[in-house]
């Protein structure tokens, strides 16, 4: 008699569609010989976009002297670029050591959902919105609430949602800029704006980039404006 | 503390830090007009405005495009199922909205990576299906039911 190993309750709520049932149907076709064009997932390197050789470059150099492990806030040398960057784009008050590096992403969403949230509090998410969000929420004991962003004015975040979604639980609003799925842009103002409800409500403010240090404007394209002070920068 | 208990991130990846951030490197050339990622959106956003009952909002960065079917025209009523018969039928990947929490079963996510001729490609089989749909039942798409439950075990044991 053997007992059945099952999930923990804590991944009931756990959804992250993007990897979802279809695509182990993707994985079957492929498996019988059928070519599939997967328009599914924004991992660059497939479609020939490579890391340039400068970069490459460094990360061979490093390599031996690289198989330790280092700080768990990070390299003191990335630590120190990032710092810079956060000077150069006039982002203040940005030390050394309250920068941490991450696995990605990834990683840093849940390691940032897990240190904020108690159960029940709530964090105000896009939708649409880069689901690792709301699962990450979720799994750390939290509730996503979801504000709307305006498809008919640019996906831009829908300030008065954002402010009607406002509980005493509420903890934190994430921005998503541009955003992943819809590609919007928000204005500098309307961020500014949101930080302003977020100071009011002393809310922390999670802002992420989809991807890229710059962004396309309806013709062509134009650095992103610097973000205003924010809790945490990656 | 959270960042102590694993110890630290990939190391070797952090090297490439430095150079990522202070260098001459710059993604410019891909998205000023001539680039290509500013060609591939371009094509995307054009060519589903040119389908009947497809909007899309021109994305302004990220890797993207996320058009809006007309629920007069497609009322579709599971959107996973939809993107499971564009693969089925037309052997494209695409993810649906309601992945994203959108709560609505009227969106998709269209990666806009690939070359502006594939794009191309994909989103004529795009239209070529939702013209399908148009033209027969449109409560006909979707059409394939995605087993649940133990089905779904037994088709795709993990």
């Amino acid at each position: 008699m053997t007992r059945p190993i099952r999930k923990s309750h804590k991944l009931d709520n756990v959804c992250y569609d993007i990897r979802g049932p279809v695509l182990e149907h993707a994985k079957r076709l492929e498996d019988e010989g059928h070519r599939i064009l997967k328009l599914n997932i924004g991992n660059p390197a497939p479609f020939g976009f490579e890391a340039p050789e400068e970069i490459l470059q460094d990360v061979m150099r490093n390599l031996p002297t690289a198989q330790g492990y280092c700080d768990s806030k990070g390299l003191y040398s990335a630590r120190k670029a990032i710092m810079q960057e956060c000077q150069r784009k006039g982002i203040p008050q940005v030390g050394i050591e309250d920068i941490f590096i991450g696995n990605g992403v990834s990683e840093l969403i849940v390691m940032a959902m897990q240190a904020l949230l108690n159960d029940g509090d709530e964090v105000l998410i896009p939708a649409p919105d880069y689901p690792l969000w709301t699962a990450a929420a979720n799994l750390s004991g939290g509730h996503p609430v979801h504000y709307l962003c305006d498809e008919a004015n640019d996906w831009a975040p829908d300030i008065a949602d954002i402010r009607d979604k406002i509980t005493a639980r509420t903890r934190a609003i994430v921005l998503i800029n541009p955003n992943n799925p819809t590609g919007g842009l928000s204005a500098r103002r309307l961020v500014k704006e949101i930080l302003g409800v977020a100071r009011q409500h002393g809310l922390v403010v999670f802002p992420t980039r989809s991807t890229t240090r710059s962004s396309m404007t309806a013709s062509s394209m134009s650095p992103p404006e610097p973000w205003p002070r924010t809790t945490s920068w990656w | 503390m959270l960042a102590s208990m694993r110890l630290c991130a990939n190391v070797p990846a952090q090297h490439a830090i430095q150079t990522g951030l202070g260098g001459y490197q710059s993604i410019n050339d891909l998205i000023l007009p001539g680039g290509r990622l500013l060609a591939q959106r371009d094509v995307v956003y054009d060519k589903l405005n040119a389908i009947p009952g497809v909007s899309c909002v021109k994305p302004k960065g990220a890797l993207y495009a996320f058009p809006r079917l007309d629920p007069e025209i497609y009322p579709i009523h599971d959107d996973a199922q939809m993107v499971l018969d564009l693969l089925l039928q037309e052997r494209i990947l695409l993810v649906q909205g309601t992945a994203f929490n959108w709560p609505h079963p009227d969106h998709v996510r269209i990666v806009t990576l690939p070359w502006a001729d594939q794009l191309g490609d994909a989103i004529d089989r795009f239209a070529r299906a939702s013209s399908r749909a148009t033209a027969s039942d449109p409560r006909r798409w979707p059409t394939t039911a995605i087993p649940k439950g133990r089905a779904r075990r037994a088709a795709f044991p993990s």
